[in-house]
């Protein structure tokens, strides 16, 4: 599975047998981001993961139990069963869901600038282990 | 058709500044200029014509505030002026250019573009100028200069004739020059491109000037750089510098002082700790993956392994997997101790991933799970792969745990259970990075 990764940050591209399941997260749970270009921000330095150029929209899931009702699918998707079925494990913090209409750059003030394809993605932070749980990995 | 005449297109105070009730809409069309108001109010979808000629736009039925000027159906000439306000204390105006709105502190703006065509730079000269800039309190205009129809060159210049700075593509160092000429300040690598976002580079070097460890210290895409700034009679008053994108060291002005690590402002006592005075195993425990590096650098590799027991288990170029006993690392009590058990099936080790960033060449220290026997399969964990349910080697060192402990062997129905989750396993994909950065 392909994936970008930008400092702590993961780019994972959803396939096209995920789309329907991403949009219905995207419209139904998904919360407002103050800006959708950022995708994360530096706890002590302030520094932004942010989106710069193309056309690009974000919303979070902040609980792993956000859940959506499908509207092309039976039944409910949720946060957790969208990441099982992409292969990824527990995520700790929140999982932002990027739609990237026209191609974009991901810029930091600290990394390279990462060019973004248009697609969907989620994004969410790396996570690091400590003997209980998964924690998400703060810069 | 109205030819080279000047005319006024709306009654007096209708079209307000940038649209809040009315907005122009301009657009060339084969060899016609056409102003379309787009929201209500009187004149809503009138179109004129103009082929050559000049037109004002009156914003509050005021002075002029925008001249156009068109020359075979296209704009060759805007002139917008952005007049102070009547009350001194909010004289913030926004000057628009290139689609980026600007806020800043100022008298009245005047701002002319030039085309030879609505869409193409002048071949030779200034074609965007502003007058009624500053740097500190001197006075300017801020030029951006064509030739051959392509941007070369920006520059400020005051209005005693001074040039202040002049910026190019290809020019390594960034040099800001006193109205008496003397240096102001100095940026020791090539900085980044205006274009596109005039007044940026001005903006830049008014924030660098008012704080030299503020928000806009990143001058350059380069790794390592430094920025100097120079008083009156050509001292070095302020100094800041760059490694690996992040800011390092003493950053000074005049008296004031900001310390830096890994990009990280910390404390002076932090920056001035010897490696000696850094514990690793309180280094180990520190949130902050970021400071925790910063910290860990201090201490350094060598000096870590000597501290601790901890051996590399696996190598990948700079890349390790450290590894060592939690009872050596850590004093635990026994309930803590228990937890630990309980958690970490296979043993009470703690693991640690020695992950080196591709952009900063800074070496990032991060837990992952003790399971993990390959540096590749500690950056798949960390990234949310959970490699243990993936790889062939933690399946069967799971299924066989029980089965090792008890020194006997699998049962056949275990056996095929064990086998069945090898198969699913290989259906499950692994992480591939694209671009990593």
């Amino acid at each position: 599975m392909k994936a970008y990764r930008h400092g702590e940050m993961v780019l994972i591209p959803v396939p096209e047998s995920l789309e329907n399941e991403w949009q219905d997260l995207y419209e139904q749970a998904g919360q407002k981001m103050k800006s959708p270009r950022v995708i994360a921000e530096g706890e002590i330095t302030g520094h932004k993961h942010e989106l710069v150029g193309g056309q690009v929209d974000a919303t979070t899931l902040n609980e792993d139990s956000a859940m959506a009702k499908g509207t092309k699918t039976s039944g409910y998707v949720s946060r957790r069963s969208l990441l099982r079925a992409l292969g990824i494990g527990a995520i700790a913090g929140p999982v932002v869901l990027l739609k990237v209409a026209q191609a974009a750059a991901l810029r930091h003030p600290e990394h390279n600038a990462l060019p973004i394809p248009a697609g969907r993605y989620v994004a969410y932070a790396q996570r690091e282990y400590d003997e209980t749980m998964a924690r998400r990995v703060v810069d | 058709m109205h030819n080279g005449s000047t005319m006024r297109l709306w009654p007096e105070g209708w079209l307000t500044d940038h649209g809040t009730e009315g907005e122009a809409f301009l657009s060339g069309k084969a060899n016609i200029m056409e102003l379309l108001t787009l929201k209500g109010g009187w004149g809503r979808n009138r179109r004129f014509e103009i082929k050559d000629g000049h037109v004002r736009i009156n914003r509050n039925g005021q002075d002029p505030e925008t001249s156009l000027t068109i020359k075979d159906g296209q704009i060759v000439e805007i002139q917008d002026i952005e007049h102070p306000a009547q009350n001194r204390s909010a004289r913030i105006v926004t000057t628009k250019a290139w689609d980026e709105s600007k806020r800043m502190k100022t008298d009245a703006v005047r701002t002319i573009q030039r085309y030879d065509t609505y869409s193409n730079l002048p071949s030779e000269g200034a074609f965007y100028e502003v007058a009624g800039l500053r740097i500190g309190k001197h006075k300017g205009v801020l030029l951006q200069i064509a030739k051959r129809a392509r941007f070369i060159r920006e520059e400020f210049v005051y209005d005693n004739g001074q040039q202040a700075y002049a910026w190019t593509p290809y020019r390594k160092g960034f040099r800001v020059y006193r109205p008496n000429g003397k240096p102001w300040m100095q940026v020791t690598a090539k900085v980044r491109r205006p274009w596109k976002r005039a007044q940026n580079l001005l903006q830049k070097v008014q924030a660098t000037l008012a704080s030299i460890a503020g928000d806009e210290y990143r001058w350059s895409d380069e790794p390592d750089y430094e920025i100097g700034l120079f008083d009156e009679q050509g001292r070095q008053y302020g100094y800041g510098k760059i490694e690996n994108h992040q800011r390092v060291g003493v950053w000074r002005q005049g008296k004031v002082k900001h310390y830096f690590m890994m990009g990280l402002p910390v404390s002076k006592e932090l920056f001035y700790a010897g490696p000696d005075e850094l514990d690793p195993r309180e280094v180990l425990k520190t949130e902050n993956t970021q400071l925790r590096a910063a910290l860990m650098k201090k201490i350094g590799p060598e000096r870590l392994l000597k501290k601790l027991p901890f051996t590399a288990c696996d190598a990948d170029g700079e890349n390790q997997l450290l590894k060592a006993d939690v009872s050596k690392i850590f004093t635990l009590n026994d309930e803590a101790m228990e937890q630990v058990r309980a958690t970490n099936r296979l043993d009470e080790q703690i693991a640690i991933a020695v992950l080196k960033c591709p952009s900063t060449g800074q070496l990032y220290y991060l837990r992952v799970p003790p399971r993990l026997n390959k540096v590749e399969h500690a950056r798949q964990w960390l990234c949310g792969i959970d490699i243990e349910g993936v790889e062939e080697e933690y399946i069967r060192d799971r299924w066989m745990m029980p089965a090792d402990a008890g020194q006997r062997e699998l049962s056949p129905s275990e056996q095929e259970a064990m086998k069945n989750e090898i198969a699913r396993s290989k259906q499950q994909e692994k992480l591939e990075f694209v671009t990593e950065a």
